[in-house]
């Protein structure tokens, strides 16, 4: 039926008009991010996207599923996707190497191009990736998703093929290394005595429980061996009063330690390694160097961006991540200068969130502001500094971490207690993280 | 995390095992089918213990096979997620072996 032309009805539909002209309006005012979620848009931007770790594929799959009609680039040379957080469990003797690996091909969605290089930098002014025998790769936009580098050169006489050799293991050496520290820690155990040293560096770390982890692993080992009194486990701090950011966990693992007899030594950073002679060098605060005869040594390496990162023009240029770190604003994780770049995982530089989990939760946030920024909105999405990390506090049992900046306590489950040991938290670690991981990946959560 | 995360969570776990899963969920239908019992018909006694028994091994195997130890079930949640393994088994063994254990008399 043809509705009646009156004066009711042209003042209903005028109101009817203004109403949805102004809910439109006030949506999109008051979220625009959410309101480019909505559906996908269409752009002719080049994003290209470097690094094919979590970060990187996480990011593919989430910007490919929200933009149409532009291209996307994946950049980097591995073929293999490691699963680093299942690091602990191979180093701890639990888990085969294979079980963290899988090909990088199978995370990535359609439509994205894959260039199988690493970046020899950046010229953020020219908006372009150098590749390497003169190739060039433009942008328009770019997410630096490069993970961090182990910079084992930094510990004089140290290298990273000394790791499964001389009592030499690290956690952070790849599935292959992780592999490796486990035989050193078995050899070491087989001794029936000797001394072990676990190290921490003074730089921001990834995953920066995984020392503790290692530490509290061998001395479950020890314990299980039965000649646990036979060792003496020390563990080398270069900070003046912590081996944890977060209080709390700070806290809990000092004292925990104190009851299994772990000797704790503060200002103790290792500045050398002579495998030979299994002696290892730490410096305190002053420059005061030290000397000490390991049978073990767990060494945890400083770490920086890549090289490529480092040396563009792109990372901070003063304060505590200074030439070190990508320089991003710890919010938005938008370059602080170049705004149509932006960083993911463990190459930024902010205070907290070297985890998969943080990847996990900066994912969303990078999606929606590069969304933002493509329609030329205000960047709303905030990064809270979410950092997950199951501390595992012996083989079996395990304290679900989670905090955020200002190293406040960010549990997701309300009925799991953020500082309790538990079985439940040891089979999220052992059974359900790696496929929360995979979910993440595929950009599913 | 939100309803639907969790939900995406659990599916990725129970992926891998999904083959076990229908395995166990179609010996227990065919263990109802061959049986032919109904549902009319008396249990009888060694049902329950062996329900029992089952639900009581699981509860403590399962630590183990979770590279982990008895001793350290220690929250409240762990106890509740013990008890809801040592439930499932005494379910799932009830009714696998019901069809064999009834009283034909």
């Amino acid at each position: 039926m043809k509705e009646k032309l009156t004066e009711q009805n042209i003042l209903a539909n005028a109101f009817r008009r203004k109403l949805l002209k102004y809910s439109l309006l006030g949506g999109a005012l008051v979220n625009p991010a959410l309101n480019a979620l909505a559906q996908p848009i269409s752009t002719q931007a080049h994003i290209v996207i470097v690094g094919v770790g979590a970060a990187g594929t996480a990011m593919a799959n989430r910007l490919r599923r929200q933009l149409s009609g532009n291209k996307i680039t994946l950049v980097g040379a591995r073929q293999e996707h490691i699963y680093q957080p299942g690091f602990t469990m191979i180093a701890t003797g639990l888990w085969s190497s294979d079980r963290v690996l899988s090909n990088t091909s199978e995370w990535l969605p359609k439509g994205v191009d894959w260039v199988e290089k690493d970046i020899k930098g950046i010229n953020a002014d020219k908006r372009t990736l150098e590749l390497g025998g003169g190739t060039h790769l433009g942008y328009d936009i770019l997410v630096v998703a490069t993970g961090c580098q182990l910079n084992f050169n930094l510990i004089e006489g140290m290298d990273e093929s000394l790791i499964g050799q001389q009592g030499i293991g690290s956690v952070y050496a790849g599935p292959q290394g992780a592999l490796k520290t486990s035989k050193q820690i078995d050899e070491f155990i087989a001794k029936g005595a000797g001394k072990g040293f676990f190290t921490m560096p003074t730089t921001f770390l990834k995953c920066a429980g995984a020392p503790l982890k290692m530490t509290f692993t061998t001395l479950s080992r020890l314990e299980k061996s039965g000649k646990r009194d036979a060792f003496d486990i020390l563990f080398m701090t270069p900070f003046a009063d912590r081996v944890f950011t977060v209080p709390v966990y700070n806290d809990f693992v000092v004292n925990r330690w104190a009851e299994q007899g772990v000797t704790l030594n503060y200002q103790r950073e290792l500045t050398g390694i002579d495998a030979i002679s299994k002696q290892a060098y730490f410096t305190d605060l002053n420059g005061t160097a030290f000397k000490e005869d390991y049978d073990f040594i767990h060494v945890v390496p400083p770490m920086s961006a890549p090289d490529a990162v480092r040396y563009s023009g792109l990372a901070w240029q003063d304060g505590p991540f200074a030439h070190d770190w990508l320089e991003v604003d710890q919010y938005t994780l938008q370059h602080r200068r170049y705004p149509n770049i932006f960083g993911i995982g463990d190459v930024v530089g902010i205070p907290l969130g070297k985890t998969a989990a943080s990847v996990k939760l900066q994912a969303p946030v990078v999606e929606s502001n590069i969304l933002s920024y493509l329609t030329g909105a205000e960047l709303t999405s905030k990064f809270n500094g979410y950092t997950s990390c199951p501390l595992i506090t012996a083989i079996g049992k395990a304290v679900l971490a989670e905090f955020g900046y200002g190293n406040v306590l960010m549990p997701s489950f309300g009925f799991i207690d953020p500082t309790e040991e538990s079985w439940a938290v040891w089979i999220m670690e052992e059974k359900m993280l790696q496929p929360a991981y995979n979910a993440m990946l595929l950009g599913k959560v | 995390m939100d309803f639907i995360s969790i939900v995406t969570v659990l599916w990725f776990t129970i992926k891998p095992f999904l083959s076990l899963i229908s395995f166990l969920l179609v010996s227990l239908l065919l263990s109802q089918i061959i049986g032919h019992a109904g549902w009319k018909r008396s249990t009888s006694p060694t049902l329950w213990v062996l329900s029992v028994v089952i639900a009581i091994l699981a509860m403590l195997i399962a630590p183990m096979l979770t590279d982990s130890e008895l001793r350290y079930v220690l929250t409240l949640v762990d106890k509740l997620s013990l008890l809801a393994v040592g439930i499932g088994a005494f379910i799932y063994s009830w009714l696998m072996f019901r069809p064999w254990l009834i009283n034909r008399k």
